[in-house]
């Protein structure tokens, strides 16, 4: 027990101590060396403004958070019925897998004008550009996690004549759940910057655009506290899906666990 | 490779009388073929086994020992020859067959007790029909206290003895197994002997054990086959006529050591081992 509660200091406490000292730190230095409002405002100037628009900073973080969770949802849905595909089918392996590894390498956000024209202004884009970032992420780790079984398995299987349905769902895909969840980590976080980037390019809601009105009224006490709440929407999100993964995958968490203790 | 088909007629003869012979290899060979060449991994290997017979396969690494039983097992179809079962040509995996790896290969996400039932579920047997037996099983290994635990709560030793339970769940008439305490340590290895015969004893299954260990593989077996390395051939044949059930000490008798020597005089002599330093 005493090992456990010094584990959840090292894992959360002293993270937590290093960032309240940094914000003490920036909050003290900005204040003796009198830094203008405009350029970097200090943190209690921010926490007011979060306190003071906190209606509108959640209206926008709602509009935000929906385009993101659709759009990591979407990604995580396509990003694994690819994955089985490209593993399954040779022809689709040399084909797509490479050419999605090859558009991986494209800036993606210079796609992003393209989908406003193809789908509006209103939600839908922010959540296929929030998909599109976020499903290679999926693929890629996906794809890994499925071949990845032992070559012994798959022959076990074969001389119990499992068919190739079978090999898939008992097999395959339960040993590529601790991959996907690792492509889910980085795909959430991207599924979020698609969806900011989709409010870059247009739009009349949401915490991307809040960030731009604010910089045209050069209001950047505002900028800053929508960026507070962008973060801690990102944080959330990445350890919603850690919490899902000791839900959903307890033999997993509880491996990692015991080959860290030996 | 004509010449040695042709040399087979004689004996294919000989098996044409239904002889109680479960598994029958008659001139199979394997050769690989790949960008950079062929590798002839078998040739020419005739074997027959009769049901209910322990076979140990001994041979130094690649010598194809693994290709072969893959070959038995429908994995894996030979360049030339033909494989039969109980007179029937082996074209896949057949019905009734167990096979147990050299890694225990258990599914990390599911308890003792469902990796033991996993290949009936494949074969789409129910499984309220062989939970009973499934538990009969662990508790003749010892396990049954262990049937809820995820194999990475058990050692090395316990989780290939589920790898046995369930590779013989449903009575293979036919168990392949390839090296599989390979990757234990000796005492276990010993524990795991013992119980296998046991075990081989009671269900009458015919049995291909792969190992490059000559101790266990004359432990074990009524016949030990001799490889020869790549192109993997078989040396010789030797029989090992100490009767059964055998306790560990049958290891230190003058049979054993006997058949000890034949097998080791035969790895010297094709220069696999060597006689002095």
């Amino acid at each position: 027990m005493r090992h456990g509660s010094a584990r959840l200091f090292g894992n959360v406490g002293l993270p937590l101590v290093t960032a309240i000292a940094c914000v003490l730190l920036w909050e003290g230095l900005s204040r003796l060396m009198g830094t203008p409002e405009y350029l970097l405002p200090r943190p209690s100037r921010i926490v007011t403004a979060i306190v003071d628009d906190s209606g509108l900073l959640l209206f926008n973080a709602v509009y935000t958070l929906q385009a993101t969770l659709l759009g990591f949802g979407l990604a995580v849905l396509l990003g694994v019925i690819l994955a089985v595909l490209i593993v399954q089918f040779k022809f689709l392996d040399q084909t797509l897998y490479t050419l999605l590894v090859s558009l991986n390498s494209i800036p993606k956000v210079a796609i992003a004008p393209l989908f406003i024209i193809w789908l509006g202004t209103g939600l839908n884009p922010k959540i296929a550009i929030a998909a599109m970032i976020a499903v290679f992420a999926i693929v890629i780790d996906m794809v890994h996690g499925l071949r990845s079984v032992d070559p012994d398995m798959i022959d076990l299987a074969r001389s119990a004549r499992a068919s190739a349905a079978k090999i898939i769902w008992k097999i395959r895909f339960p040993h590529a759940l601790p991959a996907l969840f690792a492509g889910m980590k980085v795909a959430i976080s991207l599924a979020l910057i698609g969806a900011i980037v989709g409010e870059f390019v247009a739009s009349n809601r949401g915490l991307g655009y809040f960030i731009l009105v604010s910089q045209g009224q050069f209001d950047t006490v505002r900028m800053f506290a929508a960026l507070t709440i962008l973060s801690t929407v990102g944080l959330a999100l990445f350890y919603a899906v850690v919490g899902a993964e000791h839900l959903l995958l307890p033999w997993q968490v509880a491996r990692r666990r015991a080959s860290a203790n030996a | 490779m004509t010449a040695a088909v042709v040399e087979m007629r004689p004996e294919r003869r000989l098996s044409e009388k239904p002889t109680s012979d479960h598994l029958v290899i008659d001139g199979v060979c394997k050769t690989y073929r790949s960008q950079r060449g062929s590798l002839e991994a078998l040739r020419d290997i005739s074997l027959r086994v009769r049901a209910g017979a322990f076979v140990s396969i001994v041979g130094p690494s690649g010598c194809g020992k693994t290709t072969l039983l893959r070959c038995v097992a429908g994995l894996d179809h030979p360049t030339a020859g033909e494989i039969s079962l109980k007179g029937s040509a082996v074209s896949g995996p057949p019905d009734n067959m167990g096979m147990v790896f050299q890694r225990d290969v258990l599914l990390d996400w599911r308890t003792v007790l469902d990796n033991v039932l996993l290949l009936t579920e494949f074969r789409g047997l129910p499984r309220r029909d062989w939970i009973d037996r499934a538990r009969r099983l662990l508790a003749v290994f010892g396990l049954a206290s262990f049937e809820d635990r995820y194999p990475w709560e058990l050692s090395g030793g316990m989780r290939q003895r589920v790898s046995i339970c369930r590779a013989i769940l449903d009575e293979p008439e036919l168990l392949l197994m390839d090296e599989p305490f390979a990757a234990l340590d000796a005492f276990t290895r010993d524990e795991l002997n013992l119980e296998l015969q046991t075990l081989s004893q009671r269900t009458q299954s015919t049995t291909l054990f792969i190992t490059h260990n000559i101790g266990e593989a004359i432990f074990l077996a009524d016949q030990v086959v001799v490889m020869d390395r790549r192109p993997g051939r078989i040396a010789t044949v030797l029989d090992v006529d100490i009767p059964k059930p055998r306790a560990l000490s049958v290891r230190e008798g003058r049979a054993f050591a006997e058949i000890g020597r034949q097998v080791r005089q035969t790895f010297e002599d094709l220069g696999i081992l060597r006689a002095s330093p």
